[in-house]
């Protein structure tokens, strides 16, 4: 381009992205709220895991049905790191007005303190709701000889070898950790990075079976891995065929929710439009479509007083299967 | 045949190239940005997607993978920001070209390698897709440890003038890279009880202070001079000669970017460390790199744009996501009704094709807002030095705030800019630094599986046949950088 | 070599000592993990680096000492922009921390200018207005995080 014609496109062009930024501030100026109490502006999500994992997805999606309801943005802000710690412990010092709340899994306040140091506890919030439930499965190469994890298990035993699978996180640990001294078997974690870390040493035949939370759908339907287990109390709601751990007879379950928490001291009626405004988003068919067929997740809509108690119940349960492993 | 010219004609009609380009246009503002990445992006536009069809909704997403791959070679030209994780490898030889005025060759070289880096990762996505994710599947954690150790020999040739003060360095780079909860145990390592190293010391954080912060604090020395030189003169055309010299340079890179980024796990900031590394090691004058060497940007951008399309073969072919944003991609794809994975080959082959069209229209309208942009940026390189170091310096904390989430992340780049500053002045390589904790997480994850997948028997490795000869071509490596140093200080003394 | 070099040898030397022996232990532990210990890798790097220092040290006595040579690298007009340049930064950090970003900001780019040597007053006033408001706007507008 001869120096000329530059000089007459940055020109032209200055004018246009005046013209573009104008635009912007008008668009972008925030209609004021005209509803009464909360909420006052955009309400932050502050979501405990990294930007696509399925805790994200979810808050991503019941956030345009909630900013509709309540007529303010809710903004979604991921805060990863130590399994929702981070986030937990960034919402504990916030101001508790309503406008700033975590959405993580339920471990984050009923498990991982057996295991890590944390700076909250489960009584530092109010534990508004509960929106889905994770279902984690065993999942192994098709071209393995076993059709449920017991027979992979047994296997293992009559050929005296020990096991090793793909884990990504403490829990599945202490849950093999169980099955381990059920059954007498050896059963080593290959730690992998994420649950599609998981899926894809199970796809390349690198261990005999991996554990993974939700991320397994996509590759299940295909066929380039196959289900040996579930881990929660209820059988899958896609694939009932598939046993469950304690349909095995093994004495141990899994249950991972995914929760919507405000610190303890936020006002009792900002708490109950919260509760009120989640439970009427989560209620939306196309979020329970999206949940069960898109991450594979049990769609669930609690409000506050299920959610205590369920959460109270998680935790003790917890404590009893971290007591009977015997913290490694 | 038909079914190939029917998806053309799918993702040409006006729409599709609206979306396509939209796409693009958001991926480079994006990655010319720092502190606003190519994940939140992309989660961002996830949902927008719900109103696009599929064909429309997966290409613009991948649309914005590629235009923010090659956006991010902007700010790490102009101001040494990596825009994007993956773009500091840029920043080593892109930065010292502005300051010597040719900015705009830069942009423009960086522009051709990132083009031409993605749309041969397209090619070999189409092409290739099933067989080459076979092949992937035979590549385990015992084989990434290989290339992994492989990739630490380039550190010796990185070092510049001494290899002791380099090796000091990636040693450093190591031992900080070890920072936050170890994979296995979940335990804090060096957190000081701080809940914000839990995932590790962020790489942008580190990459802006030590690169961007402590230059623009080793600018200000130039204060006093009322003008001081500006990063780009008029007279900087881009010559024959060394676009030629180029081409070897982005062939290479590029194969390696997509085969680098066919591994899940991996990354495109190892990719393009790596691939700058290669190049450097292996040029006949290495001493011009890290002054200003058009074939170190074309290397780090090549690789790193085909890291994009290479990483979703593993996504269309086994529906694995090899990454985060590969990760967002599956949504939308489930959002759509689509499973990614063999079946989508056999069902869904109609929207693949328009889906791969879409892809190289992608990579066409990615080289014309390249190519205008590079061409606005240069200009914004001419303003008076005081405007960019101020600015740079404001831009550098907002980022850093922005990526570390809270002032934390801003004190961090403050303690990092004075750790650079610290390692130019004693004439320690920062490079190797960052090699060094770039790829220490997943160096450690993947030695660690290897331990346990081989029981920790050595015997094992011959089952292990391509990590056996990546670990020989190593040795063959250091041994002739050893003979190449032992005959160049013989030159020396004698 | 430099005697620069046997400064900064001795100095990771002894801040390795340190990390080895105080931080590490405090900080990571040595058990747990099959494949490797959480402290195994950190302990590597940092013995290796003491090693490699220790020989930095060495071969900086070894060598031959050039004339002009002092144990910090940087000229005295170096050092000084280094610390104004981060005092600068951190004034500014602690501004956007506890009075806000518009402010911090303008203070920032305004003081750097200064110190710069710029004294064109229409880019003083311009620079900061065009930059820090439209970051600000950016910021808050497009990406809705949330700023002191």
């Amino acid at each position: 381009m001869t120096r000329a014609a530059e000089n007459w496109c940055w020109r032209g062009h200055r004018r246009q992205v005046c013209l573009a930024l104008a635009a912007t501030f008008v668009a972008a100026w925030p209609v004021s709220s005209w509803a009464q109490g909360w909420p006052t502006k955009p309400v932050n999500l502050i979501v405990g895991y990294g930007a696509g994992g399925g805790v994200d997805q979810m808050a991503r999606a019941l956030s345009p049905k909630a900013s509709e309801d309540v007529k303010q943005p809710f903004v979604v802000h991921n805060r990863p790191g130590g399994g929702g710690a981070v986030a937990a412990v960034s919402v504990k010092a916030a101001p508790a007005d309503g406008h700033t709340l975590v959405l993580t899994t339920s471990t984050t306040f009923t498990f991982d303190h057996h295991f890590a140091k944390a700076d909250f506890t489960v009584a530092d919030f109010r534990h508004v709701a509960i929106i889905g439930q994770f279902q984690e499965v065993f999942v192994s190469h098709p071209s393995r000889p076993w059709k449920t994890l017991q027979d992979a298990i047994a296997d293992a035993k009559a050929q005296s070898r020990d096991l090793k699978y793909a884990s990504f996180y403490q829990l599945d640990r202490v849950v093999t950790a169980l099955l381990a001294k059920q059954s007498g078997v050896k059963i080593t974690a290959v730690p992998t990075q994420g649950g599609a870390g998981v899926v894809n040493a199970v796809i390349a035949d690198q261990v005999d079976f991996g554990f993974t939370g939700g991320t397994w759908g996509p590759s299940v339907t295909s066929g380039t891995i196959k289900l040996l287990a579930s881990a929660p109390r209820d059988p899958l709601k896609s694939q009932s065929q598939v046993p469950t751990l304690r349909q095995l007879g093994y004495d141990v379950e899994t249950e991972v929710f995914v929760t919507v928490s405000v610190p303890k001291d936020t006002p009792e009626a900002v708490v109950r439009k919260i509760e009120a405004t989640f439970n009427k988003a989560a209620g939306d068919p196309a979020y329970a479509k999206f949940c069960e067929e898109g991450l594979q997740v049990r769609h669930f809509n609690l409000g506050e007083a299920d959610t205590k108690k369920a959460l109270a119940e998680q935790s003790e349960r917890y404590a009893k299967l971290v007591t009977a492993v015997g913290n490694p | 045949m038909e079914a190939v010219i029917a998806g053309f004609g799918a993702a040409l009609t006006p729409s599709n190239v609206a979306f396509v380009g939209l796409g693009v246009l958001l991926g480079y503002v994006v990655g010319v940005l720092p502190g606003f990445n190519r994940p939140t992006a992309l989660a961002l536009a996830v949902p927008l997607t719900f109103y696009m069809g599929p064909i429309s909704g997966i290409a613009f997403l991948i649309g914005i993978s590629k235009g923010s791959a090659t956006g991010g070679a902007v700010s790490a030209i102009l101001i040494n920001t990596p825009g994007e994780a993956s773009s500091a490898a840029t920043c080593l030889d892109g930065y010292p070209l502005a300051r010597k005025g040719r900015a705009r060759s830069a942009l423009l070289i960086a522009l051709v390698a990132s083009v031409w880096g993605d749309i041969f990762a397209t090619l070999v996505l189409i092409a290739l897709a099933q067989p080459l994710s076979r092949v992937a599947l035979l590549i385990g954690p015992v084989e990434i440890c290989a290339v992994l150790f492989f990739a630490l020999t380039f550190i010796a040739s990185l070092s510049g003038a001494s290899l002791l003060k380099g090796l000091i360095s990636a040693f450093l780079g190591i031992l900080l890279g070890t920072v936050g909860l170890d994979a296995e145990t979940g335990t804090p390592r060096l957190t000081f009880g701080q809940a914000e190293l839990f995932d590790g010391l962020p790489l942008m954080v580190i990459a802006i202070g030590v690169l961007a912060l402590s230059e623009m604090i080793v600018q200000m020395e130039e204060r006093g001079q009322q003008q001081g030189t500006p990063l780009a003169t008029g007279g900087d055309r881009l010559r024959a000669h060394e676009i030629r010299a180029c081409v070897p340079v982005i062939l290479r890179s590029s194969l390696l970017g997509t085969v680098l980024g066919v591994i899940p796990g991996l990354g495109a900031s190892v990719a393009s460390f790596l691939a700058y590394s290669w190049v450097r090691s292996t040029s006949s004058t290495p001493e011009r790199f890290g002054q200003g060497a058009l074939e170190g940007v074309a290397a780090a951008e090549a690789a790193d744009n085909a890291v994009v399309p290479a990483g979703l073969i593993p996504l269309f072919a086994l529906g694995i996501p090899g990454g985060i944003a590969a990760a967002l991609i599956i949504g939308a794809f489930m959002i759509h009704g689509i499973t990614p994975g063999p079946l989508m080959f056999l069902n869904h082959a109609h929207v693949l094709n328009a889906i791969y069209a879409s892809m190289l229209l992608a990579s066409v309208l990615m080289f014309a807002f390249g190519y205008f942009g590079s061409g606005l940026f240069a200009r914004l390189a001419q303003l008076p030095l005081s405007v960019i170091v101020a600015s740079v310096v404001f831009l550098c904390i907002v980022g850093a705030y922005i990526e570390g989430g809270t002032m934390f992340g801003v004190y961090l780049v403050l303690g990092f800019a004075v750790l650079g500053w610290l390692l130019r002045k004693f004439d320690f390589s920062y490079v190797t630094f960052l090699i060094g904790f770039v790829l220490t997480p997943t160096l450690e994850l993947s030695l660690r599986q290897a331990l346990i997948l081989t029981d920790r028997n050595p015997y094992a490795l011959l089952q292990h046949p391509i990590a056996l000869a990546i670990l020989a071509v190593t040795a063959l490596a250091v041994w002739r950088m050893a003979s190449r140093r032992r005959a160049v200080t013989g030159l020396a003394t004698s | 070599m430099k005697p620069s070099d046997l400064a900064a040898g001795t100095v990771l030397i002894l801040l390795g000592l340190y990390t080895l022996f105080v931080v590490l232990p405090a900080q990571t532990s040595a058990t747990g993990g099959i494949g490797l210990a959480p402290r195994d890798l950190p302990a590597l790097a940092t013995l290796v680096v003491i090693g490699l220092s220790a020989l930095l040290v060495v071969q900086s006595c070894i060598a031959k000492l050039p004339g002009r040579a002092s144990f910090w690298p940087a000229s005295w007009h170096e050092t000084l922009t280094m610390f104004v340049g981060f005092a600068l930064a951190l004034a500014a950090t602690l501004a956007f921390q506890f009075v806000g970003f518009i402010v911090g900001g303008a203070v920032l780019i305004v003081s750097i200018m200064l110190f710069m040597g710029e004294r064109n007053w229409l880019r003083l006033l311009f620079t900061p207005t065009v930059v820090v408001g439209g970051m600000y706007l950016f910021v808050t507008r497009l990406l809705h995080v949330t700023v002191p």
